[in-house]
């Protein structure tokens, strides 16, 4: 009876198998043993520490953690058991072939398996999920290509190892074809290693996927998937624990117990290593073991450890020295992938960071409401439609030495319009006049929102006598800023004071800007205090810090909405009533104040109330499920065979959400209102991709929720000309109103502000009458910082964030 | 030990590294058919990051401009014939020489490979001969748990509970790099070198073990061989040609960067790199990473070889050495 493994390896199989029957078992029936629905949202139980009731708490949804762990275990383990399933046997018959034929085949084979082992996974996974679109199911594929040679060269060399043997040479000669041989003689005999590696390799697997997943590359919102739910719930590990820890400790026990299996069964199946672990432990039993030698190298490892250790413990000295201040700041915004990094204002958003570091200023600049004040202009004045003059400050010089006057701001702003991809066709500039210090500009056409425009950081003032076209070859500029650059990078900047700043004495000595994109990260070192502030926290840490006096946060509503575009194609979303009751079933207040921890503020309009064409001027549908039920009813949608869905002649109503994970917020809200437009009968398809561009393009949505800086220079007509009118490029659900168009044409002619505003909230009110746009909330920037520093301020531009009134102490 | 003979190994070397020229042209035309059926391109990934909009014209200048408007062959052979002539161009996203690039991330990533590549030799090394020989006992027992729970945890979520507990609760170490010192490189090494030891120790533990039960052991011991000199003397060295192969084989992915420890602990090396650059769809620096990908796969498995050639030299240089 027993044939292979001892005793023990016998019983520990057992064992193993039970265990990993009990998985298997938990996957199959997840939908009954999960005691709640692991999809059900429930706002006002969001992020509740475990207890009787949640026995392992619940996220930020308000869904149950256990039910969604074991809904997981579904996705994730099967997943899994299909992929190294797939994988060995795809692999294993490749392999056999090659080790049977030989020749070119062998060789074709082998080297298109050294393609793929040579590639890189994640570059495939990403391939493949842009390919298809991303999911499980992509993950999966890109893992398979490159996993599959490795079981075809483990298969490979296991049938050259058999080939020559006498019981094949027999199975020939007995006439066997050449299919029957490789499946019925040579395939038992290898089967052994094979079925170890696959065992082996299941826990492997389960990681690269969960991976994959983590960094958004695999499962997809809403799906409970354990590398996905780890990744959300990432953030909260100093807050709400338990949303990490339990898919994290799921994953380790899954991996566990298939590890334990693939152990056991290589044991198991290996014949020489039982009879030599059973000759080992006899004989070698009572030897005296070599210690001392083993004492050396675990020595120096102690050794080496505590070495680097100490290294660690001189870490503090960076903070000052010589008694100059210095101010260490970790940001999420900077970097070539905002397309800012450098200094250069006339490099792409580059101007951004002159501007947001102190190294940069604008002719005129904002206030908290987004109007035009001074900065480096004295004064400005319309002498006609197509003319501004512009008064220049006498007392500026640039960091270079050379005085800033007409000249030089000429100078300046035609090499913008020259190599700038935006900036031409937003000012619209025909000539420029320098006379001492003012500046004359024509443009080709009215143009009422060039001040706006020129106070875009891309109008930066710099020296364009320094370096080359302003630039040196250190990627530095000469501003007028309360800084100077001294280092120049990729991901940091580093600043020292402009000892000569036109503005006053600036307060701090020097400045580190360093781009951490990693929320966590970011978290985790302003906690550790190599940070002395913070920009784009993730909303869960934020609390952290909140509660904490060691800690202050300034905040500031910024223009950029949240809003959803409805389709007008698409043919159930063409009526109105339809699209109505869709904006009233989003629970903005929710939203914002549970899903985004109060980051944020509900919307009515494309721009916030701290603009004088503000939300507070428009009105939009309230949430109200009822009423939206009723509206639905109205027109021809209600739930006739009660599955929870409405249908009209029969077809159900979904609607495609197109949405894309760039922005965080995007893809919480797609999942609330999965859940709020379910309760008044709208099933919601939510598509989250990075490849959004190309389903817009294919047409195949219903709404499309993206996230817009909508009034970037507090200009009211930007907006609509992006997104709302017919030959906007934006305007992706081809709605068109010619009550619109005709406020818009108005609008581009009109000079004067009060008029602007009324135009534009004219405008907002119509786009909200024609359910043409839903806009759900405003994005809340917040600057968490050390107590203690001072002059250092969110402002609702977006474009300000270092200036000579910084202090630290 | 008889050494290599020196004509042949060369002549095997070179036919090795010619294999590589199909191998890159094969894997930089694949990645250029991927990307390219990607949808989405680096023009509009870099216009929609900030929210903001431009024109059709202007997103077209910008494409002429990087050449995205070419025809799929023309982009190739453009882009090979750079190569070529020493030039692998320049990114599309920071504007920044593509080479450079690389070889300014390339330091930051061979460091941390080092070192945790040497960590892990430090734990696995002694640990596994230990198990081996202490094997079916409590020490052997202990370290086979542990080597089986360190390997089955994903290194991300040993990375969140490292930095959480050295980095935040004890303040012991940074949570990132700054300035300069090795203080900033324990964590990341560390997370490495945990799933990596835990797997290495279980394979010394057996390579050693397959060579304690051979017949020339017993018979050593039979001899009254002391049971040290068998294991110095014999057993280790042939253990250690397994080791080393895999060991080389592991050096071989850490040199890929490891884009999840280095995005989560911000070292800037070239898996965040690649990272990066996928997700902007940045093709010049994707072709230089998976070129480096594939030189490293076929160095790193020639060196393998070669030393498995060296340690055993009843292996033929040749031969398939079975992975």
């Amino acid at each position: 009876m027993k044939r292979f493994g001892s005793d023990r390896t016998h019983l520990r199989l057992i064992l193993c198998l039970i265990l990993v029957a009990l998985v298997i078992l938990t996957a199959l029936f997840a939908d009954v043993l999960a005691p709640q629905d692991p999809y059900a949202q429930d706002m006002s139980q969001a992020l509740q520490a475990p207890s009787a009731q949640h026995l392992l708490g619940t996220d930020t949804h308000g869904r149950d953690v256990l039910s969604r762990v074991i809904a997981g275990a579904q996705l994730s383990v099967f997943s899994t058991l299909l992929l190294v399933a797939v994988v060995c046997i795809v692999g294993s018959a490749v392999g056999i072939l090659c080790g049977w034929f030989g020749g070119v085949l062998d060789t074709v084979l082998l080297r298109i398996g050294d393609l793929f082992l040579a590639f890189p996974g994640m570059v495939l996974a990403i391939a493949v999920a842009g390919l298809l679109g991303g999911g499980m199911g992509n993950a999966m594929l890109a893992l398979m290509l490159v996993s599959w040679p490795k079981y075809a060269r483990l298969a490979r060399s296991q049938t050259l190892a058999v080939r020559n043997a006498p019981y094949i040479t027999a199975a020939v000669m007995a006439g066997n074809r050449p299919g029957q041989l490789m499946v019925r003689h040579i395939l038992p005999n290898i089967a052994g290693p094979l079925l170890v590696t696959a065992a082996l390799d299941i826990g492997t697997m389960m990681m690269e996927l969960a991976g994959l997943s983590f960094l958004g590359l695999g499962a997809q919102t809403p799906a409970a998937e354990w590398g996905s739910m780890m990744s959300k719930g990432r953030s909260m590990i100093q807050t709400a624990p338990w949303t990490v820890l339990a898919p994290g400790g799921a994953i380790f026990l899954t991996v566990l117990i298939f590890n334990l299996l693939g152990d056991t069964l290589r044991d198991y199946l290996d014949p020489h290593r039982s009879r030599r672990s059973s000759r080992q432990s006899r004989s070698g039993k009572g030897r005296s073991l070599p210690w001392k030698y083993l004492a050396v190298p675990l020595c120096l490892a102690v050794i080496l450890g505590m070495g680097l250790a100490n290294c660690g413990s001189g870490r503090t000295a960076a903070t000052a020295e010589d008694g100059e201040s210095v101010f260490r700041y970790g940001t999420v915004a900077y970097g070539p992938e905002m397309g800012n990094a450098g200094l250069n204002p006339h490099d792409n958003y580059s101007g951004w960071s002159a501007v947001r570091y102190g190294v940069g200023e604008t002719l005129f600049r904002f206030t908290e409401s987004m109007e035009l004040e001074p900065w480096l202009a004295e004064s400005w004045q319309w002498l006609d439609e197509t003319t501004l003059e512009i008064q220049l400050r006498q007392d500026v010089t640039f960091s270079s030495g050379r005085r800033l006057d007409a000249q030089a701001v000429k100078e300046c702003l035609e090499h913008l319009i020259a190599v700038h991809d935006r900036a031409p066709g937003d000012l619209k500039i025909a000539s420029i006049a320098a006379d001492g210090y003012t500046v004359t500009i024509t443009c080709t056409e009215p143009n009422p929102a060039l001040p706006n425009y020129l106070s875009d950081p891309y109008g930066a003032i710099i020296d364009m006598n320094y370096g080359t076209d302003g630039v040196d070859e250190n990627r530095n500029v000469a501003g007028t800023g309360p800084y100077v650059a001294y280092e120049v990078a990729d991901d940091h900047i580093y600043l020292q004071k402009n000892e000569n700043y036109w503005g006053g004495e600036v307060l701090t000595d020097r400045v580190e800007v360093r781009s951490i994109t990693d929320g966590d990260t970011l978290t985790m070192a302003l906690q550790s205090g190599q940070l002395d502030a913070a920009q784009g926290l993730p909303y869960a840490s934020i609390s952290l810090f909140s509660d904490s006096e060691q800690y202050t946060i300034s905040s500031a509503d910024t223009s950029r909405v949240f809003f959803g575009a409805f389709n007008f194609d698409s043919p159930v979303l063409s009526d109105a009533r339809v699209r109505r009751a869709i904006s009233m079933a989003i629970d903005k207040e929710n939203f914002t104040g549970v899903l985004l921890y109060g980051n944020g503020t509900p919307a009515t309009g494309p721009f916030p109330s701290s603009l004088s064409f503000g939300a507070d001027q428009v009105t939009a549908p309230d949430y109200d499920p009822e009423a939206a039920r009723a509206l639905l009813a109205e027109a021809g949608w209600t739930d006739t065979d009660g599955d929870g869905y409405v249908e009209k002649d029969g077809q159900t109503l979904t609607v495609r959400w197109l949405t894309y994970p760039g922005r965080q917020e995007l893809p919480i809200l797609a999942e609330a209102a999965q859940a709020t437009l379910q309760e008044i009968g709208i099933q919601v398809e939510v598509n989250s991709t990075a490849n959004h561009l190309a389903v817009l393009e294919d047409g195949d949505w219903d709404v499309y929720v993206s996230a817009f800086v909508a009034a970037p220079t507090g200009d009211p007509a930007y907006f609509f000309t992006t997104h709302c009118l017919s030959d906007s490029v934006k305007n992706r659900g081809h709605y068109e109103s010619p009550a619109l168009e005709a406020m818009a044409k108005e609008l581009s002619g009109t000079f004067d502000t009060d008029r602007r505003a009324e135009l534009a909230v004219a405008m907002s009110q119509q786009l909200l009458d024609d359910d043409a746009f839903f806009f759900t909330s405003y994005l809340r920037m917040n600057f968490v910082m050390r107590t203690g520093v001072t002059g250092f301020a969110a402002h609702p531009s977006d474009y300000y964030e270092i200036t000579a009134q910084l202090r630290v102490s | 030990m008889t050494r290599i003979p020196r004509r042949g190994s060369g002549h095997y070397i070179l036919r090795r590294l010619l294999q590589l020229i199909p191998l890159l042209l094969g894997i930089t035309l694949l990645t250029f058919a991927l990307m390219r059926l990607a949808a989405g391109d680096a023009v509009d990934l870099l216009y929609e990051n900030l929210g903001t909009s431009v024109s059709q014209e202007v997103l077209d200048a910008r494409r002429a401009e990087l050449g995205l408007d070419q025809p799929f062959f023309v982009q190739y052979g453009t882009w090979l014939w750079g190569v070529v002539r020493g030039d692998m161009g320049v990114s599309y996203i920071s504007g920044q020489p593509v080479f450079e690039t690389f070889c300014q991330k390339l330091p930051n990533t061979l460091l941390l490979a080092g070192a945790s590549l040497g960590l892990t030799i430090l734990i696995a090394v002694p640990l596994g001969i230990l198990s081996a020989v202490r094997h079916g006992r409590w020490m052997d027992h202990i370290i086979r748990v542990l080597s089986l729970l360190g390997n089955s945890m994903p290194n991300f979520f040993v990375a969140l509970l490292l930095l959480l507990l050295f980095a935040v609760k004890l303040q012991w170490l940074p949570s990132i790099q700054t300035g300069s010192g090795l203080s900033g490189l324990i964590l990341p090494s560390v997370t490495l070198a945990i799933a990596m030891a835990s797997r290495y120790t279980r394979q010394v533990r057996a390579a050693v073990l397959e060579e304690l039960g051979q017949d020339y052991v017993t018979g050593a011991r039979a001899r009254g061989v002391r049971e040290s000199a068998i294991l110095w003397g014999s057993v280790l060295k042939t253990a250690m040609m397994t080791i080393i192969t895999l060991l080389a084989l592991s050096l071989g992915s850490l040199l890929g960067g490891t884009a999840i420890v280095e995005s989560i602990f911000l070292w800037d090396g070239i898996g965040q790199m690649a990272v990066d650059a996928i997700s902007m769809r940045d093709y010049p620096i994707i072709l230089c990473y998976v070129m480096w990908t594939a030189i490293i796969y076929v160095l790193v498995n020639l060196a393998a070889d070669l030393l498995y050639r060296h340690l055993d030299p009843r292996v033929r240089l040749g031969e398939e050495v079975s992975s």
